[in-house]
This record gives structure tokens, sequence and C-alpha cells, in this order.
């Protein structure tokens, strides 16, 4: 009954018993330590993730949302949001965004043959990961001034330069990145292009960032003379920025992260339970706030499903939903920190057992819970795009 | 009828209720529909009911016309869009409880007038939580009913209260004339009407009372929040577009404030509080039209929440880029303030919703998640 509440149950008999099926799979091939480390915000190693991408690989669902003949399982797309949501409600660690959910699509949507040959397989396989490289130090919410360059040099391109806050590059065996190909382009945009690069060639070098939760998440990546087969570049040079806005508006549905912040709710409630913390009316009244507003999240989501059946390219939502839903994660991971109160002072960054110490792990998973709202296009940014799409003085 | 028949209907209706709206409530128009003896337009009223507005949903028997509470929510919408002061909300709460709930011979005697607005009724009762205004004692033939009321929206138009009363142990409700009560007409700061009410021991005969009780009060009352979040969502979707007419139009330091990033982004969040709040109202409706009455309360009361803070930021940002405007009584700025401020004063503040919330909330997530299960339980399946 308790179903009818609040989220994914609202829907159809089939969707139920799709994701009943999904949530069976995960609950059989998830280890509980890696359940643990996810709900607690605890980052999971590499080859717990492989293993994930492994498993969901052999049951055909790593990439449900690319079309079937590349490998992807013909859903539409409200199934692939319900199954990505179910994953994540139930603590399936992310496989990462760079590769399953960005470039793939690129290049199944503007790569060449051969370069969907070489790449798509192994990414499906888990074996090859990938990291994107747009920011640079001057280059971060505006991306059009970025100084990265290539030069021809016969077929090949030369690269020099440097990128920042690249996620994952350091265990990433290819980076897609968005260098300069052309200083006359009349407009700078139209100088961009994308490049496919191995991360083994000589002349790049990898610094991890390490955050203050102690975790190299990113990374500084130099380039000096890195040699780029003329194979790698994709589609048409100086096509770039085009690429990459069409990467930044993909898996709008998911961008709210709905799965996610019912899991942190599901959390927070418990451990808040069982601290006795609820019997404090103020923090139980703002717990209880956080859950009406993750319900208002799934009402929003669910209004832009309604419109995404009546027609395809839904506008300005996704960018509230972005909004929303990161500020969701915050607060969530805040009231987790309030129900700590002292013992999430203590720094353990090797604290073991993630659900016995879920105290230890709440202000680093808070900590980190702020780069929500930056990076996939900070907030403000979304702002900026909601008020553009509006037009001050449009009567809409 | 299929369901993209009702669609079609309910975008027909729409149409046709925004041309009568265009029609009937320029600004002035409404000024003098306030200032009239009715305090409302009765022109306005009469073409609502024209159209049929007073008969949607309500039994086909009596008059009434197909349509669900949704229907009523898109009109109710409109007419928040608009400003609208005649008391139709009030109305199709009251009418909907007596067709729920009334008697045969009770939805006979009223029903027909309601459906065709000739008359209209008000449900005595301040909202989800809200105390049982009064007693009722059974008496040689029929109930004497005493007790007190204010500030019922509505009530000051009325020509039948359905009043709520403690009855032989449970929850009665009773069909009152209006002139069988004493009652403190005026208008609201919104310039909508209501009423305070003293009913001295009113002699009622025996058949005054509904079948239907205190199951029959909790669906109204949760409709009737329902209906008043639509109300405030049209409200705000106005706002939003009136301060962004104003804001291309207002020229200061010789550009149009709204290229000011401040601004912009005041005035995103506004449309995001649109958008949350015009979701979290179907989400409402659509609990209300589901039988569990306890997910229909934890939808309304979170709905309540969540629109009258939307509500509050729109409000307060629609005056604050009017400037000095926001304020002036000629101009709608300040009459979208004062009609969201009211929403969350009425039918339950935030806090009596937030409570009610929290009471019916304890399984508001399921316990059946892996992590909530004890530890070192074995996952096979």
């Amino acid at each position: 009954m308790a179903q009818t509440d609040t989220g994914l149950a609202m829907h159809m008999d089939e969707d139920r018993d799709f994701i009943a099926e999904v949530r069976a799979f995960v609950r059989a091939e998830l280890p509980q330590a890696v359940r643990d480390k996810v709900v607690n915000g605890v980052p999971v190693e590499a080859g717990e993730r492989r293993a994930r991408h492994k498993a969901l690989h052999a049951r055909g669902w790593v990439a449900p949302h690319w079309p079937a003949e590349h490998g992807g399982t013909g859903w539409p797309a409200i199934r692939t949001h319900l199954f990505a949501e179910t994953l994540a409600e139930e603590g399936a660690p992310d496989l990462g965004v760079f590769g399953l959910k960005m470039l793939g699509p690129l290049l199944i949507r503007s790569g060449s043959a051969a370069q969907r040959a070489r790449y798509l397989p192994p990414l499906l396989a888990g074996e090859e990961s990938w990291c994107q490289g747009f920011s640079e130090p001057g280059a971060g919410s505006d991306l059009v001034p970025l100084g990265t360059r290539a030069e021809r040099d016969g077929e090949d391109w030369i690269v020099n330069g440097q990128k920042m806050w690249t996620t994952m590059a350091h265990e990433a065996d290819m980076m897609f990145a968005l260098v300069r190909t052309d200083r006359d382009a009349p407009k700078r945009q139209l100088g961009l292009s994308l490049l496919l690069i191995d991360m083994a060639t000589p002349g790049i070098t990898v610094r991890p960032v390490t955050l203050l939760n102690g975790k190299p998440h990113t990374n500084e990546v130099f380039f000096d003379n890195v040699r780029v087969p003329g194979g790698n570049l994709v589609g048409e040079a100086g096509k770039g920025w085009t690429y990459a806005r069409a990467l930044l508006g993909t898996e709008r549905l998911s961008i709210a992260r709905v799965g996610w912040n019912r899991r942190q709710l599901a959390h927070l409630k418990r451990v808040a339970a069982a601290e006795g913390a609820l019997d404090a009316p103020w923090l139980a009244a703002r717990i209880a706030e956080a859950e009406i507003a993750l319900m208002a999240l799934e009402a929003m989501v669910r209004a832009m499903i309604a419109r995404a059946r009546a027609w395809e390219a839904p506008g300005i939502e996704a960018n509230m939903l972005k909004i929303k839903g990161s500020e969701l994660q915050q607060r969530l991971a805040e009231l987790l920190v309030e129900v700590a109160g002292p013992r999430a002072a203590p720094f353990r960054p090797d604290a073991g057992d993630a659900a016995a110490d879920w105290a230890a792990h709440a202000f680093p998973a808070h900590f980190y819970a702020r780069a929500t709202s930056i990076y996939g296009g900070s907030n403000e940014i979304q702002r900026n795009i909601i008020a553009r799409a509006l037009g001050p003085g449009a009567a809409s | 009828m299929t369901e993209s028949d009702a669609l079609d209907v309910r975008a027909l209706l729409r149409q046709s209720l925004e041309t009568v709206l265009t029609r009937h409530y320029a600004f002035e128009q409404r000024r003098a529909a306030y200032q009239s003896d009715a305090r409302h337009s009765v022109a306005a009223w009469d073409a609502y009911a024209g159209l049929g507005l007073t008969a949607l949903g309500l039994p086909e028997t009596h008059g009434g016309l197909p349509g669900t509470l949704a229907d009523v929510a898109m009109a109710c919408e409109l007419l928040g869009g608009v400003l609208a002061l005649e008391p139709y909300r009030a109305t199709m709460v009251a009418a909907r409880l007596l067709a729920a709930a009334g008697t045969q011979a009770q939805r006979a005697a009223w029903l027909p007038d309601l459906v065709a607005g000739r008359r209209k009724a008000a449900l005595v009762h301040a909202g989800p939580g809200g105390a049982i205004p009064a007693e009722a004692a059974r008496a040689d033939a029929g109930w004497r009913i005493s007790g007190r009321a204010s500030v019922i929206p509505g009530a000051d138009a009325a020509d039948l209260f359905m009043v709520p009363a403690h009855a032989d142990g449970e929850i009665g409700l009773f069909l009152v004339p209006a002139d069988a009560v004493e009652r403190q007409g005026y208008g609201c700061f919104d310039w909508t009407g209501a009423a305070d009410l003293v009913l001295a021991d009113v002699p009622v005969p025996p058949d005054a009372k509904l079948d239907g009780g205190e199951a029959a009060l909790a669906l109204a009352l949760d409709e009737a929040v329902a209906l008043a979040c639509a109300d405030a969502v049209g409200a705000m979707r106005a706002a939003n577009r009136l301060t962004r007419d104003h804001a291309g139009a207002r020229r200061q330091f010789g550009v149009a404030i709204g290229s000011f990033q401040v601004l912009q982004h005041r005035m995103a969040d506004m449309a995001i509080a649109e958008e949350q709040a015009a979701a979290m109202t179907d989400a409402a409706l659509a609990a209300c039209e589901q039988g569990d009455a306890r997910g229909r309360a934890r939808a309304v009361s979170a709905a309540k929440v969540a629109v009258g803070d939307s509500a509050r930021e729109v409000a307060r940002s629609c005056v604050q880029i009017h400037g000095g405007m926001g304020l002036a009584e000629e101009y709608p700025a300040s009459h979208y303030f004062a009609r969201l401020g009211l929403f969350e004063r009425l039918l339950g503040d935030r806090d009596a919703h937030l409570r009610r919330f929290m009471a019916l909330g304890a399984a508001g997530v399921r316990d059946d998640r892996p992590e909530n299960r004890p530890k070192n339980r074995a996952l096979a399946h």
C-alpha cells in the first residue's frame, strides 16, 4: 500500500513487473558491501565497478538506452528511465557516465563505422573505460575559450595543452577531448573538434587532484606533443562544439536522480529512527520536508514523462530537474550530518565497514554532494538557460 | 467516453472559459465586481453556469455533466489566473459532498439549483485538521444545532450551508439554509468573499442530516485543498507571466531590467516553483480520485506544503521585481501577492499539513529494501 505513496510505483502493471525483475536481478548480484559503500557515499573500487559492469553486460542491460543493433535494448525512453532509477534505488554503483552515456551515443550518432567497430564492443564489455576532456584551467562553465590545441602533422594530430577537473582520468583507458583545431575560425566555437585519445600515448601526464574528502575523483591532464591518429577525429573538424553540446543534453530524464534520492531518503530515515533522532520534532519535520521535496521531484519527472510522450524533445524541464535533484541530494546529505551530530567530526578516511560506520562517512559524503550543483552544468548555468528560454518579457 | 474524448472535451471547455474570462475579467471589471453588492461578478457567475462549469462531475439525473475532479480543477486554475471573485470552489466542494453523501431527497431538492448555478453553497469547516464547528442535539422533531465558524470562503454568498457537527457521538453533516444562520460577510485582503457564522440553537428537521459523515467530510476537505492548489497554480502562472512582461518592458540604467542576471535567476526560480506546484497539484488531484484515504491525505498535505512554498516564493518575487508598482492597488501584482499569500492561511496552514503528513508518514518509504533488512541475512532469492 505504501507503494502508491511516492515515486516509481505510479506506473502500469507491466512496468511494475519489469521493476520487480530488475530489483530481483540487482539483489541477487550486488554484494552487500558494495551497496553499503554506495549508500554511505564511499567511492567503490574500480574492480567492484567492473564486476557490476560485466554482470549487467552478461544480462544484456549495460547500455539500455542504445539502439538494439549496437548492443542496446531498444527499450522506450521511459523503460530505460525506470531501469536506471531502480538500479540507483537499490544501491547499485554508477558505471560512469562518460563511456556508456556520452561516448557511446556520440559514436552511434556521429562516429565513423571504423570508430564504432573499434570502440563500442570493449566499452560494452567493460574492458575499456573513458574520461571526458572538456574543462580546462581557463574554461569551465564557458568552454568556448578553451586552449588545448591540436595541429595537423600529415594524417595525425599533435595535441598540446592542459585539461582540468578530468574525472576518472587516473583510471581511464581513453579520453574524448574537446580541442582547438582552428585558431582563425570566424567564431571561436567553430574552431573546436572532438578527438579520441588513448591515455597510454607518450606525452600524457595525469596528476590526480585530491579533494578534501581524501579521494582522487578528478585530475589534471597535461598534453606534451601527444600524437593522435587522424582516424580518431569524431565527425568533422570544427563541429566539436555541436557534438559536445549534444552530449551535455543527453540523459535528461535521469538528471533528477530520483532513484538516488529515494535511496538516500530511506537511508536517512532508517538511521534517524535507529538513533532516536526522530524524537527531536524539528529534525523530524525537516526530514518530512525533504520527503515532500522528493515527492515534488517525482511529480515533476512524471509530468515531464507525460509531456515527452506527447512530443519528443523536453525543453527546460530537464534544467529544472537538474537544479531540484541536485539540491535534494545536498539536502539529504546535510540532514544525515545533522543526525550524526558531533560524530560527524572525526575524519577516518579508511573507516572499515561502511554500514556500521555510517556516521564516519556522513560529512565526507555531504562535502562531496556539494559537487552536484557544480558539475554537469552548474546550477547557475541551468538558471541562465531557463531564463533565456523564458525570455524576460516574453509572455509564454 | 474514451480518455482522448475526455481530453478533447476538457480542451474545449478550457477554451470556452478563457473566452468568457477575457470578456468578464478585465482589471477594471474586477474592481467594479468587488465594489458591487454581491462582491463578485453576477454576470461572470451566470456565464460559468452557462458553460456548464457548475454542472461538471455532478449527477446527470439532476442536470449534471460528465467530468472529473481534474476538470473542475482546470476551471479553478483558470479562475485563479484572473483572480476571479466568484465562490466557484466553495460551491463545487459543497455540491460534490452533497452528491456523494446526501440523501435521495436532499439531492433532488438542492442539486438541480446548484448544477444550474441558481444557488450557491459552502461547507462550514476550516480544513483538514480543523475543529468540528458545531454540536447537534436531538430535539422533538429533528435537531438543534449550535456553533460558530470564522473566515469561511464563499459563505458570504451561499444560500445553503453544509455544517459538520458532533451528533450522537459521531460526526454528522447537516444542511442548513443560509437564512437560519447569523452571518457576517466581508471581503478578504485578496477581495474574495468570506463570512463568520453563528448558529444559535438552529432547529433543523430530521431529514436535514446527510447519510454520509466523517469519511465523506474528510474527502470533501481534501478535495477543497486540491482545488485551492489548482487556483494557486493559476495565480502563479499569471504572476510569473506578469513579472516577465514587466522585466522585459521596464528600463533602468538604459536597459530592460530583465537583462540583469540577478533578476533572471529569480525568474528562473519562479518558473521552477510554478512547475513544482503544478506537478504536486496533479498528484494531489489524482490521489483524491483513488480509494485509499491515507494515501490521499498524504498527497494532499504534501501538496499544500509544497504549493504553499512555491506560492510564497512567486508572490514575494513578483512584488520585488515590480518594485513600488508591485504594491499599487491599481496594478495586478499586489493582488497576486494577496491571493497567493492567503492560500497558505486557509484550509490548514503549513504546520498543520506538515504535522498531518508526518503523522501518516511512517510507512512512506518501504521497509523491504536490502539495506533495511537485518544485516548478514542472505541475499539469495
